[in-house]
């Protein structure tokens, strides 16, 4: 194991037993060290002692803090009382409060509708960050974690940075539930993710079994030339019965033949069929200040008002969803009768809403 | 596609109440199929739920603890930890290894006999398992093997797996659907009432020992496997080629069907015409087998024991002791046994069936004959008996307490038992530490009674000793093998005792009874027969003359040297013997069959020449292997 992978775990054990009400002495460079533990603690440590022996080597006494054995289930089990729903806020960010409709003007590119700023004001407003991970199941694994922060009001996707790396964060208002609305955007945008992120190892599975695929058929298709060639060679002057009986024969053995190698073949596409799993690990709400702009879309028969947010962490201003396929976008149609934001390719694609009437304008 | 929201821009339906709806259109809104052509199903872990904090560490702790998850690379393993008394050796921890990373779940483990096949299979399937890389489990083995499998699975290796019931249940698809970790053996798993089920159901990880059952392709065992549906295949076998290569081809046709091309193509390719055991080309051979089989050889792993040399010592017993076997063997000769297959379990099943009782010999049954009257003693009952006598009159003593009920022939017997001081073994025991000269002396027995009787023995003769058994707890468990280290020359064990340990600082052992089950006795000879011995290791065997224990030494030291062998053979011995039974089973049921000690003489001679047709056998194959594979393969 690599000393920095030591030191991780190290620290992460450390913290996670003094989070439990643990007293620990591990001196950063020694191998092993001791720690004390309430009860409840001791009760799923290997051991079950409340002095508990720590070292970095395996097949000890005490707790062995290495990433092979059940290390990292024990210390999971000790997680489990830990909250995965954190709330916080960052009350002082500098908002932009000039120029903005200009700003808005260069970022937006508005298809088929006319848009007039109505308000601009400074609003807060809450994000959710999802951390997820992300596992891909087949003949062989692929696994990552992966993140989706979402604007609680417009449920845009949004590239925020890591809101627990922010030194200005400050404890929030506690709430019960998780929502479910953002849960179910991130989980989309982060399932969509994984296709790109997980390239590599699909290519590398689609390799495998195209190679797979192509070594049972030669091997049956092998099979069945080799019992023809045997039939086609016989050892004496058949009879017309024969002969006849030998046809059956041989296309009997051709289906048999035809049958396994489908069945092989299914069988191998199960072995290599994909499970994605998204498994939510924590979610951070972050309430923070923005930039709120109320725009007026109207269409030839409709009028809608939508709000577009500044944002002070990324320094401009946020793309809208698509209301069809949920794509983040900048450059925007909207529907005819309800007005709604739709991405250029969605309005592009004939659907009755989205361009038989869309285009009319 | 059209996952639900409830965004003021977003037109599309909002969510309904029903949270598993909008999960499923979420999940399938998902899926897709790569351009190869695979389809990616998706499924989404509920949403958090409880209290949320202000605190950012406890969120840390959760997103560090995922990290470093991500971080277990197969150069670390974890199936090495918590494992209970098992003793892991370099070249099975480097077989775990190549299997994850080259041999993608499919693979023949051929190790020669005794480097420990099961036990890396058992690492593998924990690591799997540990990884989440499997779930569902079916592991066959030879009828005889799965009592030792399912004991080793759990007490070793902490994995709980079902044993089909004989009954109906197993006869039903359902169970094999339903249950995720089966053992059982390969006749039981393949007969037709089953063997659909099976098939049917799909499988993540199959594994079959002794896999050298199914190398024609011609039989149901080739059949029932090739059909199973599985995602990953372990098979094990010391003796992949027992006859000619084209087995080897069929084992291998099972895990990768085309690996070798067709039948035709691969003799053509590697098999000298006129001699199907003679491989050609056989580095291209090679280089295809080490994709698919993983050998280790003694030779490669360095794993040379010095010699064991065992020596009987024959117990003359007189007088009362001598009477008390005598009349003990009349008794059960009279007494009904249940009737049924020689195996114990199954005898098992059918006195909870209620089957049908018989007398064990008719000609020693006599009308009015107070032993018959009695209910009927199962053949666990039996053979317990027989055991406890070869053991000690005090462990007789027990057994036939077990079964008197108010039987007065018992009762006397009983007494007699119990009124005997000393056993003549009892006096060999004696004379064996005397000459020791302070060698250490591991000193086995099986029953408790006869345990206790030693200790007595020894602190009468003021021989200081310690003892290990099942009763003690692990901390006087360390405190016996350190005693034994250090201080006292000899120490007690009970039937596993120091299974684990290291106990190579002792070269002496005796076997105070003997198990009928031969695998035991080479468990035994393992405690201390092992690497990191360095001494030749003298194994002591006492036993009563004229006893079952003396007629199964004589077959198994002197017909076929059992104690000369190599570990593990002596499995691979009996796996050829016809039928496939337990050879405790086969004993009882020629003291069942035989009417007196001629016959018994006899039925033991015919099973002599059974063992030594199967250890020619047995060498026959390793011959050949040895020959195909040579001691470097890798």
């Amino acid at each position: 194991m690599s000393t920095t992978l030591q030191k991780e775990l190290h620290a992460f054990t450390a913290k996670l037993l003094e989070r439990r009400g643990g007293l620990v002495d591990w001196p950063e460079d020694a191998a092993a060290g001791t720690a004390v533990v309430p009860p409840d603690v001791a009760a799923v440590l290997p051991d079950g002692k409340e002095e508990v022996r720590l070292s970095e080597e395996g097949g000890g006494p005490g707790w062995s803090v290495n990433l092979a054995g059940e290390f990292m289930e024990t210390a999971g089990r000790l997680l489990e009382p830990e909250p995965r729903i954190g709330a916080f806020r960052l009350p002082e960010l500098y908002l932009k409060r000039s120029q903005l409709e200009e700003a808005l003007a260069k970022t937006f590119s508005w298809l088929n509708v006319r848009v007039r700023p109505r308000d601009i004001s400074a609003t807060s407003l809450e994000y959710h960050t999802w951390r997820f991970l992300a596992t891909l199941a087949s003949e062989d694994r692929w696994e990552a974690l992966t993140t989706a922060t979402v604007n609680a009001a417009s449920g845009a996707v949004v590239d925020l940075p890591d809101p627990l790396a922010l030194w200005e964060l400050q404890p929030g208002r506690c709430v019960e539930a998780a929502p479910h609305d953002t849960f179910e955007r991130a989980a989309s945008a982060v399932g969509r993710k994984i296709r790109a992120m997980a390239g590599e190892f699909i290519a590398r599975m689609e390799g495998r079994l195209q190679r797979d695929r192509k070594r049972l058929r030669d091997y049956y298709n092998a099979m069945l030339r080799e019992a023809n060639a045997r039939k086609s060679r016989p050892r004496h002057v058949e009879s017309a019965e024969e002969i006849e009986a030998g046809k059956m024969e041989s296309e009997s053995q051709k289906r048999a033949v035809d049958l396994e190698l489908r069945r092989k073949l299914i069988e191998l596409d199960q072995r290599y069929a994909m499970e994605a799993t998204l498994r939510p690990l924590v979610l951070i709400r972050t309430e923070m200040p923005v930039m709120r702009i109320r725009l007026e879309v109207l269409r030839k028969q409709a009028k809608r008002i939508h709000d577009v947010y500044w944002n002070p962490l990324l320094k401009h201003f946020e793309p809208l969803p698509c209301s069809r396929c949920l794509t983040e976008s900048f450059a925007l149609a909207f529907s005819n009768e309800k007005v709604a934001p739709l991405c250029s390719s969605c309005w592009s694609q004939p659907t009755a809403d989205a361009k038989d009437h869309a285009h009319s304008g | 596609m059209s996952p639900s929201n409830k965004f003021a821009a977003i037109e599309a339906p909002i969510a309904s109440d029903d949270l598993h709806a909008a999960f499923t259109a979420l999940e399938s809104s998902l899926s897709w199929r790569s351009s190869g052509g695979i389809p990616v199903t998706f499924r989404i872990f509920p949403n958090l739920a409880g209290p949320a904090t202000g605190d950012r560490e406890g969120l840390w702790l959760h997103l560090e603890h995922a990290r470093l998850g991500l971080l277990r690379g197969f150069d670390q393993l974890m199936c090495l930890e918590g494992l209970r008394g098992v003793e892991h050796f370099a070249h099975q921890i480097e077989t775990v290894r190549k299997v994850l990373r080259h041999f993608r779940g499919r693979v023949l483990l051929a190790d020669e006999v005794g480097l420990g096949k099961t036990i890396e299979a058992c690492l593998l399937l924990r690591e799997y398992l540990l990884r989440g890389l499997v779930k569902r489990v079916l592991i066959l083995t030879p009828t005889t093997l799965v009592s030792q499998w399912h004991e080793e699975l759990r007490e070793k290796f902490g994995l709980e797996f079902s044993v089909p019931p004989r009954g109906g249940a197993a006869d039903k698809p359902d169970y094999w659907a339903e249950n995720d970790r089966i053992l059982v053996s390969l006749p039981f798993a393949k007969s037709m009432r089953r063997a659909q089920g099976i098939t049917e159901a799909a499988w993540d990880l199959v594994i079959v020992d002794e896999a050298h059952h199914c190398k024609n392709r011609a039989t149901r065992n080739w059949r029932f496997i090739n059909a199973l549906k599985r995602r990953h295949l372990f098979l094990l076998t010391a003796t992949p080629v027992q006859n000619n290569l084209v087995e080897l081809y069929n084992l291998l046709t099972l895990l990768e069907p085309g690996h070798l091309k067709t039948e035709a193509e691969f003799k053509k390719q590697y098999v000298r015409r006129g001699n199907p055991r003679d491989p050609r080309n056989r580095d291209r051979l090679r280089s295809l087998l080490g994709e698919v089989m993983i050998r280790n050889t003694r030779s490669m792993v360095r794993m040379n024991l010095p010699p064991r040399y065992a020596q009987t010592l024959m117990a003359q017993p007189q007088g009362a002791e001598l009477q008390l076997y005598a009349r003990l063997d009349d008794y059960l000769r009279r007494r009904k046994v249940l009737d049924g297959p020689g195996d114990i379990e199954e005898n098992e099943q059918a006195e909870e069936n209620g089957s049908r009782f018989s007398e064990h010999s008719d000609n020693f049954t006599r009308p009015g004959d107070d032993a018959t009257e009695h209910s009927p003693l199962s053949r666990r009952q039996l053979s317990a008996l027989l055991m406890a006598a070869g053991s000690h009159p005090r462990a007789l003593a027990q057994s036939l307490e077990n079964i008197a009920g108010g039987d007065p022939r018992v009762q006397e017997l009983i007494r007699q038992a119990a009124e005997i001081g000393r056993s003549a073994k009892d006096e060999k025991l004696l004379e064996i530490v005397r000459q020791s000269g302070g060698n250490k002396l591991l000193v086995f027995a099986t029953f408790r009674r006869t345990l206790e009787h030693v200790q007595q023995l020894l602190r009468e003769a003021n021989v200081p000793f310690s003892t290990y058994s099942g009763g003690e707890t692990e901390l006087q468990k360390d405190a016996a093998v350190a005693a034994f280290r250090e201080s006292v020359p000899v120490m007690l064990c009970s039937e596993s005792g120091g299974e684990g340990r290291n106990l190579q600082f002792a070269n002496a052992l005796v076997n105070f009874d003997l198990p009928w089950n031969p695998m035991r006795i080479e468990q035994r000879v393992g405690r201390i027969h092992r690497i990191g011995q360095t001494r030749e290791v003298f194994i002591f065997n006492l036993c009563t003359a004229d006893s079952l224990e003396a007629r199964i030494l004589a077959l198994l030291h002197e017909k076929i040297r059992m104690f000369e062998l190599v570990v593990g053979e002596i499995g691979s011995i009996l796996g050829n013997l016809e039928g496939g039974e337990e050879f405790e089973s086969l004993v009882l049921a020629l003291w069942l069959k035989s009417r007196d000690a001629r016959e018994l003489r006899d039925s033991f001679d015919s099973l002599g020449n059974s063992l030594l047709a199967a250890q020619e056998e047995y060498l026959q194959t390793k011959r050949l292997d040895e020959a195909l594979f040579g001691d470097d393969y890798e």
